[in-house]
């Protein structure tokens, strides 16, 4: 509904605007007691009652006109013409006049056309200051009844009938019955007065919403600034983080060389027939080849291995602390999966950081969390769905924005999955019930590998 | 800029047309009688609307002012002039005025053929009153004023800024004598005229 192509915007404009034509007909008893006041303000020479019936034949009118016009703005918009384009107001202007007329064709009033494109002006004019955001329509509104009344008031303007104003039945009667009572004296001041009072207001109206709207706009970009500063602030306390952990793991490959050295000599002394020994230092040789490899996958972003998808899920169960803890893990990985071409480290990290996201809600109250590994096409999906409360549709947008979080935390960890499958070509979505689970789904090419090589 | 285009056209389009209408008003004369130089017509007086605004009941309240025998009877018929004399019609079309008599213009255009007729067969001299034709330009008010201006036999308006060539023709065709006043109160003299 908040769309103005909304059909429900489209269902306003034509009820308002065919109502706004059926006001002479349904108020019937109005307009004649309009006429009957007038008949019997001259009998009694009672300029004070014709006044009082000004005040109805004005109400009458704005009534009227107002919805006529806020109808035919509500057809424009659901036409799907932005507010702000010259094919809006030339629109809108087009269907106002068309209206009057239809109205004059049905109903012998004899509106006459010069007020209501003087309205039109004027209204168009001051809504170029208001903002055109969510209460365009409502501040539109208010403005058009203000021009309405303020233009309303011009029709009994006794020297301005010659040039087109108050030409209508109503209007007429009105005006030659104050010649009669008070030479024009009356309605020459007052319908003035009103007008200026009106216009006044109207144009005091669009300031003030103008103001407040320039207020509201220098406040957001404040935010936006202070918001921007605060993410350049995270980036740089990251960034100076990844720095001392890359150097201190770099600085880890020093005493591992010398370890694989020493364990060469130490090797060397073993007896050839002290089998358990040997087997003892082929272990810690093997732990020392994998943790220069760990090292190189944390320092080298680009390195990319073959490991089969059973090994990496492994690898990142190990990683969690899951025990003691309520939740119940399901890992399906189907057949035909082939390894992943990943960098195990940064990869399995940002696994574990779904999971981890997971695991927050669901450590108190308990739940389960399925992990699914398939092929789908030519793309390898590893879905991780969870039974927890679900994120609320308005956070849905702003889960990769750097720092943001809802759980106080630092705000850097989807951000950084998003970064890391995105650098193995793949892509990540996020689904979510509020209430019911989230799933979490990443896509990897299978044929990466050979993009990567080529 | 260019979201100031059609409120800007408008408005000048406004300004312009009053700025039209001033203009064609400027350097305008007209020669008419100021009233007429012997009386045509003998109370008692019956007023009626052809049209049915409320300027039927001003111009009965002129009648007041002047203490002349008249009777106003918007719907008056054909056979009611008998009790009559001079027969004043008030000309322009009210939509509303209409409405409030439960008449439609076909039967209001009838009623106002046969007074007409009579008023014709019974010698009645026929007095029109316009106050307001400048601002009541309608279709309906030149088809009243078409009915009556040829039967009648002197024209009381209001001066009109530009008064329309129509009108002027039909009084000229017909040779109706006429008299054009700036103010309501001024038709009171040549109101007068027509019985003093």
């Amino acid at each position: 509904m908040n769309q103005p192509t909304h059909p429900f915007w489209g269902t306003i404009g034509i009820v308002l605007v065919f109502y706004g034509m059926l006001i002479p007909a349904l108020t019937m008893d109005v307009s004649m007691y309009i006429y009957e006041e007038i008949e019997r303000s001259l009998y009694e020479e009672d300029s004070g009652k014709l006044l009082v019936t000004a005040f109805a034949y004005i109400s009458r009118n704005v009534i009227m006109f107002s919805m006529i016009f806020f109808g035919t703005l509500c057809l424009t918009r659901f036409l799907g013409v932005r507010i702000t384009t010259v094919r809006f107001q030339l629109i809108f202007t087009a269907l106002s006049l068309t209206a009057v007329f239809v109205l004059n064709m049905l109903y012998t009033e004899y509106y006459a056309y010069l007020p209501h494109i003087f309205t039109i002006g004027v209204l168009l004019f001051f809504s170029n200051y208001l903002p055109k955001q969510r209460y365009f329509a409502w501040t539109f509104l208010i403005l058009l009844i203000l021009t309405t009344i303020s233009v309303q008031w011009l029709n009994l303007i006794p020297a301005l009938s010659a040039y087109g104003f108050g030409t209508n039945d109503l209007a007429v009667s009105l005006k030659t019955v104050d010649e009669f009572l008070t030479d024009h004296n009356l309605f020459s001041t007052i319908t003035l007065v009103f007008f200026l009072i009106f216009f006044i207001i109207a144009i005091i109206f669009t300031t003030l919403i103008h103001l407040f709207n320039k207020q509201i706009t220098t406040l957001k970009l404040y935010q936006a600034q202070g918001k921007e500063l605060q993410r350049t602030r995270n980036d740089l306390i990251e960034s100076k983080v990844y720095q001392e952990m890359h150097t201190l793991v770099h600085d880890l490959k020093t005493p591992l060389v010398a370890i694989e050295g020493l364990l060469s000599l130490m090797e060397m002394k073993v007896k050839a027939d002290d089998h358990k020994s040997k087997s003892y230092f082929n272990r810690i040789n093997q732990s020392v080849v994998k943790m220069k490899e760990m090292i190189s996958d944390i320092l080298y972003e680009d390195i990319r291995k073959r490991i089969p998808a059973g090994e990496l899920l492994d690898y990142v169960m190990s990683h969690l602390n899951t025990d003691d803890l309520p939740i119940d893990f399901e890992i399906h990985i189907s057949d035909d999966v082939p390894p992943l071409y990943i960098n195990k480290i940064r990869f399995s990290r940002a696994i574990s950081n779904v999971l981890e996201n997971s695991m927050i809600y669901l450590h108190e109250r308990g739940g389960k969390i399925t992990i699914e590994i398939f092929t789908d096409n030519d793309n390898c999906c590893i879905r991780i769905k969870d039974n927890g409360p679900g994120i609320e549709r308005a956070n849905l947008v702003h889960i990769w924005q750097e720092g943001f979080s809802t759980k106080n935390s630092s705000g850097i960890g989807l951000p950084f999955v998003k970064r890391v499958v995105e650098s193995h070509s793949g892509t990540i979505e996020v689904a979510s019930e509020p209430g019911s689970h989230t799933i979490t789904t990443i896509t990897l090419p299978q044929n990466s590998r050979k993009e990567a090589i080529g | 800029m260019k979201k100031y285009t059609v409120p800007m056209l408008c408005i000048i389009i406004s300004l312009a047309v009053i700025g039209h209408h001033s203009y064609r008003a400027s350097g305008q004369s007209m020669y008419m009688y100021p009233n007429l130089p012997a009386p045509i017509g003998k109370e008692p007086i019956l007023i009626t609307s052809a049209g049915q605004t409320v300027e039927g009941g001003i111009v009965h309240k002129l009648s007041q002012q002047l203490h002349l025998e008249a009777e106003y009877r918007p719907r008056a018929l054909a056979t009611d002039l008998y009790e009559y004399q001079t027969l004043v019609i008030v000309t322009g079309y009210s939509y509303n005025g209409m409405l409030h008599k439960k008449k439609k213009f076909k039967q209001e255009q009838e009623r106002i053929r046969k007074l007409m007729n009579e008023a014709e067969a019974d010698r009645v001299p026929v007095i029109i009153f316009d106050l307001d034709l400048q601002y009541r330009d309608y279709e309906e008010t030149w088809t009243i004023l078409e009915h009556t201006i040829p039967y009648s036999d002197y024209f009381i308006g209001k001066r009109h800024d530009e008064t329309p060539e129509k009108l002027l023709e039909l009084i000229r065709e017909h040779k109706v004598k006429s008299t054009f006043v700036n103010e309501i109160e001024d038709m009171k003299t040549p109101f007068n005229s027509v019985f003093r």
